[in-house]
C-alpha cells in the first residue's frame, strides 16, 4: 500500500517537472490588471503598456491578465502574477497583505493636462438652493458608482466622512449607478437622486463633449489645489499604480519600471497613456483607515474596541452611571436591611416595653388584689392550723388514729388549695414579656376567675360563664390575655359595687366570630356615659378610688398587639360590656 | 323549762367550707358539739336562742353578711356571744361589731387556745345569760301571782316603810297590812325584807 502511494507520487513529481520545463522557454511576464469596467476593456486600456512593454522585453511574452478585486488578491496570493496595475485602494491592500511595491504611478491626460493624481467632486443642480454646503447632505440621496470605486465613491466617501456625515447613517440614501460614471451625472440632472459623486475632471470631459453645462451643477465642498484644473471637493491622491509582487525580480522590476517611465503621452503607440515616478499612497492609507475599508475593515472586535476608544467619553459615563446605579441598589439593599433591623428591633423594643409596662400594671393589679389574696391564702392556712390544733388535742385524748383520718386528708386538700392559689399568683406577675404560645381563651378565662374569686365573693358577685367549646387554640401572650380577662373584671366589679346585693351579675362569654373570637366581660352596674365612654381606653382616666387608671389602657395596648380590638358599649339591658377579640390562627403557629 | 343546763351547741357560720369544716373540727376535739353554717340565711333558718353556745361568724360573706346577721340577733333580742371572725385585720368593722355587742373580733387564722378559750368563756356567757335571764322570768311570774293589793304592800315594804305608815298611806288597819305582807313573802319566796328588796330592785317594773 505504502509503496504504491511512493510509485504514485514519484509519477506526479515527474509530471510536475515535465510541465515546469516545457513552460520555462515561453518566459511569459503576466500583468494583472483591474477589470473595472469589464476585461474587454481592461485589456483595450492597458494594451498601450502592455505593447511599451513587449517592445523592451522582447525575451519575454507580456501577457494582460484582466483580473477582478477578488480575483487579484486570489492571483497574488498565488503568485501567479509578476506585476499588476490597479487603483490606489486596492493597491495598498495589496502591499499590506502580499507585499507588492509599486514602481510607477499613471499619468492621466485630463482635458489637457497630465496628473498622477486623481480626486472627486460632490456635486448637486445648481438649482437646488437647499444643498450649498457639505452639512446641507444630511437626509439627502447619494448617487456613486460602487462601494469598491476609488475615485467613483471612496473619496468623496472620505470628504463626508472628514465632514462628520456617514453616508450609510446620516443620509436618505446611497445608491451606487455601476459603470460608466456618466450614468452618475445623468441622474444628478434628472433630479433621480439629490447628489454624486465622480472622479474629478469628468464633468469638464463631459462638458467639453458637449453633453452636459459645467453651470448646471453646483460643486460641494470646492477645493483647489495649483496645477490641477478640474473642479474638486476632495483632497488629491495618487493615481493608479503599477506594481509589482514580492517574488518578481527587482533586476526586472527596474527595467520594467525605467521602460514605463519613457512611455509618454505624446509617444507612439502610447496612446495618451504615461507613467510617471511613484507617488506615496500614503493619503489612500489614511483615507482607508479613516473610511475603515479594505485592509483597515475592522472585526466585530476591533469595531467594538474602536467604538469604544470613539465614544470613551460616554462609556466612562455610562459606567459610572452603572457603577453609581450599583452602590444606590447595594446602598438602598443595605438601607432596608438596616431598616428591617431597625423597625423589628424597635417593634422588639415596643413589644417588651410593652410586656415590662403590663409586668408592672399586673404588679399593681395584684397589689390592689391582695387583701382578696390574703383571703384566698388564709382561708387554707387557717383550715390547715384547725385541723392541725384540733388532731392534736384528739391524739391527747387518745382517739383511735382512723378518727384523723379525715382530717389529715383535710390538711393535705387545703395546702394543695393554697398552693394553686400562689401558683396562679405567680403566673400572673412572674412573666414579663413571655412568648407566643398555644392557649386556649376559656382555660385563661377561668383563670383569672379563679384568681378573682376572693373578691368576686366578698363583692357578692355572682358569675355568669358562657364559653363556647369549640374554639380553636390561639397563639398568644397567655399571661397577657389573662391580665386583660382580670383588668375587665375588676373593672365590672367596681362598676357593681354600689348596685344592690342580689343584682350583681357577671357575665363572661367568649364565642367564635368568623376569623376571630370574641371575648365579652359584661357588668350590671351603672353603664357610662357617652363622655366617660369615650375616654374609657386613656390611660390615667380614671375615677376608681384606688388604681393608676391605667388597667383598661394596658389591656388595650395588649390586645392591640395582638392584632385584636378592643371595645366598650353599654348594655341595652343596663350595665356596661367590654369587648375585646383576637385573631384566629390560620392554621400556621406563628 | 330552763335549758341553761344543756350541752352548749357552737355554731359556725362561714362561707369557706374548708374553714367551716375544720373550725367544727377544732371545737369538737374539745368536745363541744359544732353546727356548721353555709350562710347567715341558713343558720337563722335552725336559730334557737335556748340552748347555750356561741356562734363564730365570718364577718365577709355573700347574700348577709356577718354584721348583718349580729343586727337581726339583737333585733330579736337574742343573747347568743357572737365572735367575729375575719381574715383581715379590719378596724372599721371590729369596732363596728364591738358598738353592737360582739363578744370577740378574732383575726382568721388565730392561735387555736385562745379560740378554743374565747368559745369556752362565750359559751359561759350565755349560760349566764340564759339563767339570768331564767331567774327574771321566775321572779316575774312571782311578783304576777301577787293581788294588787299585796303589790302595793309588798312595793312599800322593799322601800323601807313600816307597817304602820304603809297602814295609813293604802287607808286600811295595821292588822290587814301584816296580812299582807305575810301573804308576800310567802309568795315571793322570800324570809327577809331584804331579800324582796333585792328582787324588787331586779325585776323593774
Amino acid at each position: 500500500m505504502r509503496a504504491w502511494l511512493w510509485i504514485f507520487l514519484a509519477l506526479f513529481g515527474i509530471v510536475l517537472s515535465g510541465v515546469a520545463s516545457i513552460a520555462a522557454p515561453t518566459a511569459s511576464l503576466t500583468i494583472g490588471v483591474l477589470a473595472w469596467r469589464g476585461e474587454e476593456k481592461a485589456r483595450l486600456q492597458w494594451e498601450p503598456t502592455r505593447a511599451t512593454l513587449q517592445a523592451a522585453f522582447p525575451e519575454y511574452t507580456i501577457v494582460l491578465r484582466p483580473i477582478g478585486l477578488k480575483g487579484m488578491e486570489a492571483a497574488l496570493a498565488a503568485q501567479e502574477l509578476d506585476f499588476f496595475i490597479t487603483n490606489p485602494g486596492n493597491y495598498i491592500e495589496m502591499e499590506q497583505r502580499y507585499g507588492a511595491s509599486r514602481l510607477v504611478t499613471l499619468e492621466s491626460v485630463r482635458v489637457g493636462a497630465p496628473a498622477a493624481s486623481v480626486g472627486a467632486v460632490i456635486f448637486s443642480r445648481s438649482d437646488r438652493p437647499d444643498i450649498r454646503k457639505l452639512a446641507d447632505l444630511r437626509g439627502k440621496t447619494l448617487l456613486g458608482v460602487s462601494r469598491e470605486a476609488f475615485g467613483g465613491f471612496q473619496i468623496g466617501w472620505g470628504v463626508l466622512q472628514q465632514a462628520g456625515i456617514d453616508p450609510f447613517t446620516d443620509m436618505a440614501g446611497v445608491t451606487f449607478a455601476g459603470f460608466p460614471l456618466d450614468n452618475i451625472v445623468t441622474q444628478v440632472a434628472k433630479g433621480r437622486a439629490d447628489v454624486g459623486t465622480v472622479r474629478a475632471c469628468l464633468l469638464e470631459e463631459m462638458a467639453q463633449e458637449g453633453r452636459i453645462e459645467m453651470d448646471d451643477f453646483r460643486i460641494l465642498n470646492p477645493q483647489h489645489v495649483d496645477g490641477f484644473d478640474c473642479a474638486l471637493s476632495s483632497p488629491l491622491y495618487p493615481n493608479w499604480p503599477f506594481a509589482k509582487a514580492r517574488q518578481t525580480n527587482h533586476v526586472l522590476a527596474k527595467r520594467v519600471a525605467v521602460a514605463l517611465l519613457k512611455m509618454s503621452p505624446q509617444s507612439k503607440g502610447g496612446m495618451g497613456q504615461s507613467w510617471t515616478i511613484p507617488l506615496s499612497y500614503q493619503p489612500v492609507t489614511e483615507l482607508f483607515k479613516s473610511l475603515r475599508i479594505g485592509p483597515y475593515t475592522l472585526s466585530a472586535g476591533q469595531v467594538f474596541r474602536e467604538f469604544l476608544q470613539r465614544n470613551k467619553g460616554w462609556f466612562l459615563l455610562a459606567l459610572a452611571l452603572v457603577i453609581l446605579a450599583a452602590l444606590h441598589v447595594w446602598h438602598t439593599e443595605f438601607l432596608v436591611v438596616k431598616r428591617t433591623r431597625q423597625l423589628k428591633e424597635s417593634q422588639e423594643k415596643a413589644r417588651l416595653r410593652l410586656a415590662e409596662l403590663a409586668h408592672v400594671s399586673r404588679q399593681t393589679t395584684l397589689g390592689e388584689m391582695a387583701r382578696g389574696l390574703a383571703h384566698e391564702i388564709n382561708q387554707p392556712l387557717g383550715s390547715i392550723s384547725n385541723y392541725a390544733a384540733g388532731s392534736v388535742r384528739m391524739i391527747k385524748n387518745g382517739v383511735s388514729s382512723k378518727q384523723l383520718e379525715e382530717p389529715l386528708r383535710e390538711i393535705a386538700h387545703q395546702a394543695e388549695h393554697a398552693g394553686r392559689v400562689l401558683k396562679r399568683i405567680r403566673g400572673f406577675v412572674d412573666n414579663r414579656a413571655s412568648p407566643r404560645k398555644q392557649a386556649n381563651i376559656n382555660a385563661l378565662l377561668t383563670e383569672a376567675i379563679d384568681l378573682l374569686g376572693a373578691e368576686l365573693r366578698q363583692a357578692d358577685i355572682t358569675v355568669q360563664s358562657r364559653l363556647a367549646q369549640d374554639l380553636p387554640p390561639l397563639s398568644v401572650d397567655g399571661v397577657a390575655i389573662e391580665q386583660v380577662a382580670v383588668n375587665l373584671i375588676r373593672n365590672a366589679i367596681e362598676a357593681m359595687a354600689q348596685q344592690a346585693s342580689g343584682r350583681r351579675i357577671l357575665n363572661v362569654i367568649s364565642e367564635r366570630d368568623k376569623t376571630r373570637l370574641r371575648v365579652t366581660i359584661r357588668d350590671s352596674g351603672p353603664g357610662l356615659d357617652a363622655d366617660a365612654l369615650e375616654r374609657i381606653f386613656d390611660p390615667f382616666n380614671s375615677d376608681k378610688s384606688s388604681g393608676m387608671g391605667l388597667g383598661l389602657s394596658i389591656s388595650y395596648s395588649i390586645i392591640e398587639s395582638h392584632g385584636g380590638m378592643i371595645y366598650a358599649d353599654n348594655n341595652p339591658d343596663g350595665g356596661l360590656s367590654i369587648s375585646f377579640t383576637l385573631p384566629v390562627d390560620q392554621g400556621n403557629d406563628e | 323549762m330552763s335549758t341553761t343546763d344543756a350541752p352548749p351547741l357552737i355554731h359556725v357560720v362561714d362561707d369557706d367550707e374548708g374553714m367551716r369544716k375544720s373550725l367544727c373540727w377544732l371545737i369538737s376535739s374539745v368536745g363541744l358539739e359544732c353546727r356548721a353554717h353555709v350562710s347567715a340565711d341558713a343558720f337563722m333558718a335552725g336559730f334557737n336562742d335556748k340552748r347555750p353556745g356561741c356562734l363564730l361568724l365570718d364577718i365577709r360573706m355573700p347574700g348577709l353578711s356577718g354584721l348583718d346577721l349580729q343586727q337581726v340577733l339583737q333585733r330579736l333580742d337574742s343573747s347568743l356571744p357572737v365572735i367575729f371572725l375575719t381574715g383581715h385585720g379590719d378596724v372599721p368593722m371590729a369596732a363596728r361589731a364591738f358598738k353592737a355587742g360582739a363578744f370577740d373580733f378574732l383575726e382568721k387564722p388565730c392561735n387555736d387556745q385562745v379560740l378554743l378559750d374565747r368559745v369556752q368563756e362565750a359559751v359561759a356567757e350565755h349560760r349566764r345569760l340564759l339563767a339570768e335571764r331564767d331567774q327574771q322570768t321566775e321572779l316575774r311570774q312571782r311578783i304576777n301571782a301577787l293581788t294588787d293589793r299585796e303589790r302595793q304592800v309588798a312595793e312599800r315594804v322593799s322601800s323601807g316603810m313600816r307597817n304602820k305608815e304603809i297602814a295609813a298611806d293604802l287607808g286600811i288597819s295595821q292588822k290587814t297590812v301584816e296580812l299582807h305582807r305575810h301573804n308576800v313573802m310567802d309568795k315571793m319566796q322570800v324570809d327577809s325584807v331584804a331579800s324582796l328588796a333585792q328582787i324588787w330592785a331586779q325585776v323593774e317594773i
